[in-house]
């Protein structure tokens, strides 16, 4: 390791722009560069993973089976959940990390470049092998994303790829945390101290913790499947001692931290757009970085919630219950802030902000839904429905994926120079803020009206809320191309219109980043900052 | 001032990596851990695989237990498999044996292990076995048929409020895994 | 707001011009036919209307503020923040509602965890893609799958509309029936892979995982059909594996369970088919148990399921397919546990004379029937269980009849805990030979014998008055005994219709 960092002190000595051509991409060690980098294939990835998720849902149009068979289906869902999560969300979150941390909190580059290159070529690396699992013999997993024994070990011969690929995706994930972490710790401009870093740095802080300490376990327990696999060990078999119930244990151990690894940095988006949009300081900045990290300390004790049906005796579901119960607080202190943030502002409503309303609001709804699945005995009836695919997709789509197209069009102008047409933008808002809700909402009612998830097929009594569902799915698809358009426009120009240095109004006060100039320089804050904005504090 | 920054990353991505490797241990290291944890909470119903020794313990006549016994087959484990007795009451603290059957119903000789499950869960640590055909790998010859005692005894600390507690077997083939090894 | 939700709901509906095919579609929880479920529905239903209630104040504030609070009418900001008075306030009250949730749910949780005390209990195994029935008070056992009609027109491309076919997906071949107002027990464990058992009537799914069993237990007030499916992702038909409960009143019940027995008794047709008739009978049974892994047209699924057109298997030596089908290997389930000799005998016909297969031979089910074990095969095994075999008490047997019939009938019953020589395992099962109860009063054995005791099962039930007699003379005359008396079926068959006709705890 330390040989990576030596290296990286004699990169930082030549002070040049960007390499020309094709070759500066493979071998960037530019925090700008790899952050658009990540940010460019997060969107791809959006966009295939978005295409499984068609596919889900012209199937499930009617009932009946019309265009793929139950196998592949399974292998779809299974992989718009890997792809969606380990190779649209996560690196969309890591690439708003390499382009703002190191200019929100005033160091000239992320700790660790070299690695952080590496870290988004094993990414690559990782979704393709993933990939290519769908044209192996036996198709790709289809035992859900969650990759239970011993369905899993009835993969054909993608099983092993797609393990290896999860190694990969863990790996990357860790040496992005890990850089995360030096950088904020060690690369701080003096001025910045601890509790005056923008939320979204202190969420991403958190985050980075909650992966080391996850991931890692992750890998552990996929390692596991694997040597059940094909060395005869018994962790997971009945049949050898094991017990396959103890994968779902170590899973949620790590899957429910993972989805707040997910949500924590959007937080920290919504916490750093609300603000400026209201002309107005973050209600309590200290009471949500408390609020934060106690979330993700209850994100490590609560995973039997995912498990309340495998039989867990009634001590372990009343516990795992309250546990569960309790995470409504800290969540409830962020939205109450948010609400009060906004309240008695100035407000004015361009994308990103619309796109942070919609935020709070639907991701609200997600978190109600939480909190009616916590009850134990009520998720005995929710568990595997269609309600938690409503559920987990308020807290994904119009949360996360909503926060990401809003920290997109707040920062573009910055990244790009150039402002983005704010009508497409609206246009695209309002598109996806009915027809996601056309989408899912209906799927609450198909949760308890009995249809189970993960199906290829449905009883006729659930027909016309799932061809609403896929008309909203559809709708939202296609107007997922605008943003695309946006984004290239965007970068080739645009509206013509130059963004100023602060690009929002009085935006300066509130984080370092606008002090730079739009499109900010190859290489910035090689002099620390003399003073910060405390104006989001 | 840089060559400070790059000493304190290093030493932060040193102390990081042993936190990522104390990580993946502690993934293995819940393996070990949920045992522990199934013995105190009867998670699943696990019970112990080993024999545990004839104590004497008073009986509590006060009380009858029905204890139902279960035999099940996992796919493709060609036996016929059942128990002999299918109900009994008992008085906690007595000992009792009762008898499966299994038959290999293959022209070849085969390897099997039986699994046991309890239920309730959080009955299963009074649950004491202390002759077991579960407790190692059984070898049937061809059509061999055998008939395979459980002695066990109800720990009278059992609580009040479990009065039927289901012993189940599962049979699984475990000849290829065997022949490997 | 349920009439206002129903109204929007059909507004959509029509602009959608999806018309109203079998609307029966729900838009809330069901409230289910149980006590439970209905406890579960309130807690629902209440934390819905928390959370309603909640979003009403949150969201009104949110939208008064982005109303009020715009730059576009001039509204200046306020610099306040950092309140802890407020922050406080808005810690607390939500505890103290949680608080107010936790308890009713932990009261649900608490009823739902109580199986004890249970009227009956049923072993529920899940295979894929099948569930297993097996009551074990009476032997009843059964495979209960997706039924044909439905099967048929989820096939793709089936040219069948779902629409027309009644309860498409939630229909069964053989439904699972229980009698009402009674505590039935479930138990848990599954053959393969781990699925869930679901149906929303009753108020709970519980997870069927193998090699480990799982309790829950549900009490039906109203006689009805419920249904419900698979809810743990358990491979390619997990969509298609569906449970339908049927509950009808104690009587009706006990009718269904006489019938059953009685057809399970009959047994499968072992009569010799002609060659054309097991292969046409065939094509269902392989359409039902086969063709979800080996594909309709017996093509299967390159790296996970082989084909069955030219299968070195279904083309060699029908000897080790029928091995192969009746007992399984790898994902291959055992089906000499699931179908019937004459069920199997046409299955196998089939495949070696369809599906691109041309071998001409077949075998017959008399010749399946010897290989499968006595009393496992599906149709029989409850037969096995009952003990009013059709025998004739009345007649009157001579002792040495009597000592013959015995001893299988000791084998069977006896040999396993007093040993086959009658020596027992000292410390644990007393001796037959010498035994003070098998050369003593002839009475008092015969009532240890009806009723058990300890250990000793009572035989009164579980065997036939020809049986138990021949069973009691033969322990006192052999074994190493020789008292020299016997006793008559016709005295057991007195003391045996005296006895109750259900155990208490059954």
């Amino acid at each position: 390791m330390s040989a990576v960092v030596a290296e990286h002190e004699h990169d930082d000595h030549h002070d040049h722009g960007p390499q020309k051509g094709l070759l500066r991409w493979i071998i960037t060690t530019n925090h700008k560069d790899i952050g658009t980098l990540y940010l460019v294939f997060a969107l791809a990835m959006f966009f295939v993973g978005g295409a499984m998720a068609m596919i889900i849902r012209a199937e499930l149009f009617e009932p009946g089976m019309q265009f793929v068979n139950p196998q592949f289906f399974n292998s779809m869902t299974t992989m718009h959940a890997l792809v969606m999560v380990f190779g649209a969300v996560m690196p969309a979150f890591v690439g708003l990390a390499n382009w703002m941390i190191p200019m929100m909190i005033g160091a000239p580059d992320m700790a660790l470049p070299r690695m952080n290159n590496m870290s988004f070529w094993m990414l690559v690396a990782g979704v393709l092998l993933l990939a290519s699992t769908l044209f192996m013999e036996g198709g790709a997993p289809a035992a859900g994303w969650t990759l239970y024994p011993p369905l899993v070990l009835q993969t054909g011969s993608a099983l092993p790829f797609a393990i290896f690929s999860v190694h990969l995706l863990g790996i990357s994930s860790i040496m992005g945390a890990i850089n995360i972490i030096a950088t904020i710790f060690n690369m701080r401009a003096p001025a910045m101290t601890l509790m005056k870093m923008p939320l979204f740095v202190w969420t991403w802080l958190i985050t980075a913790f909650l992966l080391i300490a996850i991931m890692p376990v992750f890998a552990g327990a996929v390692t596991m499947l694997l040597t059940d696999r094909f060395f005869d060990t018994s962790f997971f078999d009945a049949a050898g001692g094991g017990d396959p119930v103890l994968y779902q244990h170590i899973f949620w151990f790590f899957g429910h931290p993972e989805v707040y690894v997910m949500i924590l940095p959007t937080f920290g988006v919504a916490s750093t757009i609300i603000p400026v949009f209201a002309r107005k300081p973050l209600f309590g900045y200290s009471s949500m970085v408390y609020a934060t990290a106690s979330i993700a300390f209850l994100s490590f004790i609560v995973w039997a919630h995912h498990m309340f049906t495998v039989g867990m005796p009634i001590a372990g579901e009343l516990y795992f219950m309250y546990a569960t119960m309790l995470i409504a607080i800290p969540t409830g202190v962020k939205v109450f802030n948010w609400t009060a943030t906004m309240w008695k502002g100035s407000m004015t409503f361009e994308t990103p902000m619309l796109f942070s309303i919609a935020f709070v609001v639907l991701f609200t709804m997600g978190g109600f839904t939480g909190l009616m699945m916590s009850i134990a005995p009520s998720d005995f009836q929710y568990h595997d429905t269609y309600f938690i695919v409503a559920h987990f997709h308020y807290t994904l789509v119009p949360a996360s994926v909503f926060i990401l197209m809003a920290a997109g069009y707040y920062w573009l102008p910055k990244w790009t120079g150039n402002m983005y047409n704010e009508r497409i933008g609206r246009l695209h808002f309002w598109l996806s803020v009915i027809s996601v809700n056309v989408l899912f909402f209906p799927q609450h009612f198909l949760g308890l009206a009995g249809m189970p998830r993960r199906i290829p097929d449905y009883a006729v009594q659930f027909a016309d809320w799932n061809m609403i569902s896929s008309i909203g799915g559809f709708i939202f698809g296609v107007s997922q191309l605008l943003f695309l358009w946006i984004v290239i426009d965007t970068i080739k120009g645009g509206t013509g219109i130059k963004a100023t240095d602060e690009v929002w109004e009085d935006a300066h006060k509130h984080g370092l980043e606008w002090t730079l100039p739009s499109p900010p320089p190859y290489h910035t804050f090689t002099t620390p900052p003399a003073s910060v904005p405390t104006e989001h504090i | 001032m840089k060559e400070d920054i790059t000493q304190k990353n290093a030493k932060l991505v040193v102390t990081l990596v042993f936190v990522v490797l104390g990580m993946f241990g502690f993934g293995y290291a819940l393996v070990p851990l949920y045992d522990v944890l199934c013995d105190i909470t009867g998670i699943n119903g696990k019970v112990e695989g080993a024999a545990v020794k004839e104590a004497s313990y008073e009986i509590d006549k006060s009380r009858e237990i029905t204890v139902e016994f279960m035999a099940a087959l996992n796919e493709s484990t060609p036996m016929v498999f059942r128990p002999e007795t299918k109900k009994l009451k008992i008085h906690p603290g007595e000992y009792h044996t009762v008898n499966f059957y299994a038959e290999n119903m293959t022209d070849k000789a085969m390897v099997a292990r039986a699994i046991p499950s309890i239920s309730p869960g959080p009955a299963a640590e009074y649950f004491k076995k202390i002759e077991c055909f579960c407790f190692s790998e059984q070898t049937f010859k061809a059509r061999e048929g055998k008939t395979m005692p459980v002695r066990f005894v109800v720990n009278p600390e059992l609580p009040e409020k479990y009065r039927t507690i289901t012993l189940a077997y599962t049979f699984f083939d475990n000849t290829e895994t065997s022949v490997k090894k | 707001m349920k009439t206002i939700k129903q109204l929007l709901a059909g507004l959509i509906l029509m602009t959608f011009g999806l018309g109203t095919a079998q609307a029966a579609y729900t838009l809330n929880l069901m409230k289910g036919v149980t006590e439970i479920s209905n406890d579960i529905y309130d807690l629902h239903m209440l934390i819905l209307w928390i959370c309603v209630f909640i979003g009403i104040v949150v969201f009104g504030t949110m939208f008064y503020s982005i109303y009020h609070h715009r730059k576009s009418k001039g509204h200046k900001a306020e610099q306040f923040h950092e309140n802890t008075t407020v922050e406080i306030i808005w810690t607390i009250i939500p505890t103290l509602i949680l608080i107010g949730m936790a308890i009713p749910a932990t009261k649900a949780m608490m009823e739902l965890d109580d199986v004890q005390d249970a009227d009956m209990s049923i072993k529920v195994t899940g295979w894929q893609w099948k569930w297993e029935y097996e009551y074990l008070d009476n032997g009843i056992h059964f495979f209960s799958n997706l039924d044909e009609a439905s099967n048929k027109a989820r096939q793709i491309d089936s040219g069948i509309d779902p629409r027309t076919v009644p309860n498409y997906l939630l229909n069964v071949d053989n439904p699972l029936v229980i009698p009402t107002k009674k505590k039935i027990r479930f138990v848990f464990t599954a053959a393969d892979v781990i699925h869930s058992w679901w149906v929303p009537d009753l108020g709970w799914k519980k997870d069927t995982i193998p090699g480990f069993i799982n309790e829950s237990w549900t009490s039906v007030d109203k006689p009805g059909i419920y249904r419900g499916q698979c809810t743990e992702l358990c491979g390619k038909d997990h969509g298609f594996m569906p449970i339908v409960v049927v509950a009808m009143e104690q009587a009706d019940y006990d009718a269904w369970v006489k019938k059953t027995q009685e057809e399970a008794a009959k047994g499968p047709d072992l009569n010799d088919q002609s060659h054309d008739e097991l292969v046409s009978k065939g094509a269902a049974i392989y359409a039902k148990n086969c063709a979800s892994c080996h594909m309709a047209g017996g093509e299967g699924v390159p790296g996970t399921f082989p084909a069955i057109t030219g299968s070195a298997i279904v083309t060699g030596d029908i000897k080790a397919q029928t091995d192969l089908v009746l007992n399984g290997k790898g994902m291959m389930p055992a089906f000499g546990k699931m179908l019937n000799a004459a069920e199997l005998a046409q299955v196998i016909t089939y495949t070696r004379n369809a599906l691109g297969n041309s071998v001409g031979d077949e075998i017959q089910p008399k010749a399946i029937q010897e290989l499968l074990p006595a009393g496992t095969a599906p149709a029989a095994s409850a037969a096995k269980e009952k003990p009013q075999e059709k025998v004739d008490a009345s007649k009157e047997m001579s002792l040495d009849d009597l000592v013959a019939r015995g001893e299988s009938v000791y084998a069977q019953n006896c040999a396993s805990c007093h040993m086959a020589d009658g020596a027992g395992l000292p410390g644990t099962f007393p001796a037959i030979k010498g035994s003070s109860v098998a050369t003593g009063d002839i009475n008092a054995q015969v009532d240890l014998m009806l009723n058990g005791k300890g250990m000793m099962p009572a035989f009164g039930k579980t065997l036939n008055a020809v049986d138990f007699a021949a069973v009691v003379t033969y322990t006192r005359n052999k074994l190493g005994n020789s008292v020299g008396d016997s006793i008559q079926p016709s005295a057991i068959q007195s003391l045996q219709s005296a006895m109750p006709a259900e155990d208490d705890d059954e």
